[in-house]
């Protein structure tokens, strides 16, 4: 599961919940994949990121220090290098073995082979 | 397995759809490497035309057909086994129901509902699907459906709910076997037309169907002789559904299971309430036999009707069934303009299937 899937995912569907986002991570096994690097792509992946999630899925992995704690005020004014971190953390991070865990209920979803598990019926047996 | 060719939404589910394709995916693995699933050309068009940088949910992506370069796809489905099987570069995978999105609000681009909605067993259900597709849409994104059509190119289904045979073995024309081409070689498609099975859908469990269920179980001991073939769709039993007999002595037709059993389940008023409820069930039991030996005669029982429906499998000499509720024309449009905040954009018949792209629109309601 690359981090940026982590940035869209909520736990809304389950019983009592009604926000369920961001959902917390825990991280015990990830990869740094070589994904490449586009500068338009990642301006407009940027625009439908919820900064607090990202900081979330940042801090999982020890890697807040890469980005900044607020939310830079316009995407396309940043460098290639500053996006790259940005890139690096959403798309080059893969969990291949963690949590997801429900902020309201603290159901826990396993991660596993990269593979989170969101099935409502495992969640609430 | 049920009686009267009449099923609950929710066993038709898991056992017709999530418990077989499973199974499927294991098979597949070891028998169709590399495997080669059929792509249809206007759902591919779909995604690339989306733009740079959109987010596409696939829901019920199966083996994860569609990926994109420039578009970040994120690919559900219900069946563990398919997804590790389909692991690849360029989309994310997750394990998740199509009725329960694990997605926020109004937060993706596109989203493709291919081939999934058909294996839905109520109307309620199949709309609460395209409702969270819905939800989890930004406005002015789109969905694209496709669902297998009632009215197909060289025939029609006997009903609209359905078991599909899927073959393991194909029949050798001229000591060549055909090229499997679901949609497009005709002879396959009117063969499993004709060898498709109608269920009725009933909405739940109720204890006067169950009661009568464990009736006609009672009543049907006599056919339940211990058997090593294998049970055979084409048999009276199954496929005189329309003979009408207009009472309640007509013969007792059984569907065959999703996948076929070999050996006999014990029919017994024990097994029926068990079936019902495990645990009063066990309970029960244990006035009997002890707890222990109970456990060990299941677990004997399922080690070896799995163990030879495994064997059977190999030799390729078995049939599976899928459920499928086809959709006749208009239906599908419908439903989804049925949904609050999407429009029908185009619907058109694909290869027998229907297809339909649909478009968020802004409504009033404002959620939290």
């Amino acid at each position: 599961m690359k981090l940026f899937v982590h940035n869209f995912m909520s736990s809304r569907f389950l019983k009592n919940v009604t926000v369920g986002y961001p959902l917390e991570l825990t991280v015990k096994q990830f990869v740094e994949k070589d994904i490449e690097f586009d500068r338009e792509n990642m301006i407009v992946m940027l625009d439908k990121i919820q900064y607090e999630a990202l900081l979330v899925a940042a801090a999982a992995v020890n890697q807040s220090d890469r980005i900044p704690a607020e939310k830079p005020p316009k995407w396309d004014e940043l460098s290639d290098d500053q996006l790259k971190q940005f890139h690096h953390l959403l798309m080059n991070i893969d969990v291949v073995d963690g949590e997801l865990i429900c902020p309201e209920t603290k159901t826990v979803f396993p991660i596993k082979d990269g593979i989170p598990n969101m099935l409502k019926v495992d969640a609430e047996k | 397995m049920s009686s009267n060719g009449s099923i609950t939404s929710e066993s038709v589910e898991q056992e017709y759809v999530h418990s077989i394709y499973s199974r499927l995916a294991t098979y597949q693995q070891k028998e169709h490497k590399p495997s080669s699933p059929r792509i249809w050309p206007r759902v591919r068009q779909f995604v690339d035309q989306q733009p740079i940088g959109s987010i596409i949910l696939d829901v019920g992506c199966g083996e994860a057909k569609y990926t994109s370069i420039k578009c970040h796809v994120i690919g559900f489905d219900t069946c563990a086994e398919v997804l590790s099987s389909s692991k690849k570069e360029n989309i994310d995978l997750c394990l998740a129901d199509a009725v329960n999105i694990p997605i926020r609000d109004g937060s993706v681009d596109a989203i493709l509902n291919v081939s999934v909605i058909h294996h839905l067993a109520t109307t309620a259900r199949r709309r609460q699907v395209l409702q969270e597709c819905s939800r989890c849409l930004r406005v002015g994104g789109q969905i694209m459906i496709y669902a297998w059509a009632f009215e197909q190119p060289n025939g029609k289904f006997a009903a609209q709910d359905i078991l599909v045979p899927w073959n393991m073995h194909e029949t050798a024309i001229g000591g060549r076997l055909p090229k499997i081409k679901f949609h497009l070689n005709t002879t396959k498609e009117q063969r499993v037309i004709a060898a498709s099975i109608p269920v009725n859908i009933s909405d739940g469990l109720s204890a006067k169907r169950w009661f009568s269920g464990v009736l006609s179980r009672v009543t049907s001991l006599t056919d339940q002789l211990p058997y090593f073939s294998k049970r055979c769709p084409s048999s009276p039993g199954y496929s005189n559904q329309s003979t009408p007999t207009g009472s309640v002595s007509s013969p007792i037709q059984k569907l065959p299971s999703a996948a076929p059993q070999f050996l006999p389940t014990t029919s017994s008023l024990l097994s029926g309430i068990k079936r019902w409820s495990p645990m009063l069930g066990r309970r029960l039991a244990t006035l009997i036999v002890p707890v222990e030996e109970q456990f060990a005669e299941e677990l004997s029982q399922i080690i070896m009707r799995e163990s030879i429906t495994e064997a059977m499998a190999t030799l390729r000499e078995v049939t599976f069934y899928r459920y499928y509720h086809v959709f006749k024309e208009g239906e599908l449009a419908d439903l989804t303009d049925s949904v609050d905040s999407l429009k029908v954009v185009s619907n058109s018949l694909e290869h027998g299937n229907w297809c339909v792209i649909a478009e968020k629109i802004a409504t009033n309601i404002i959620r939290p």
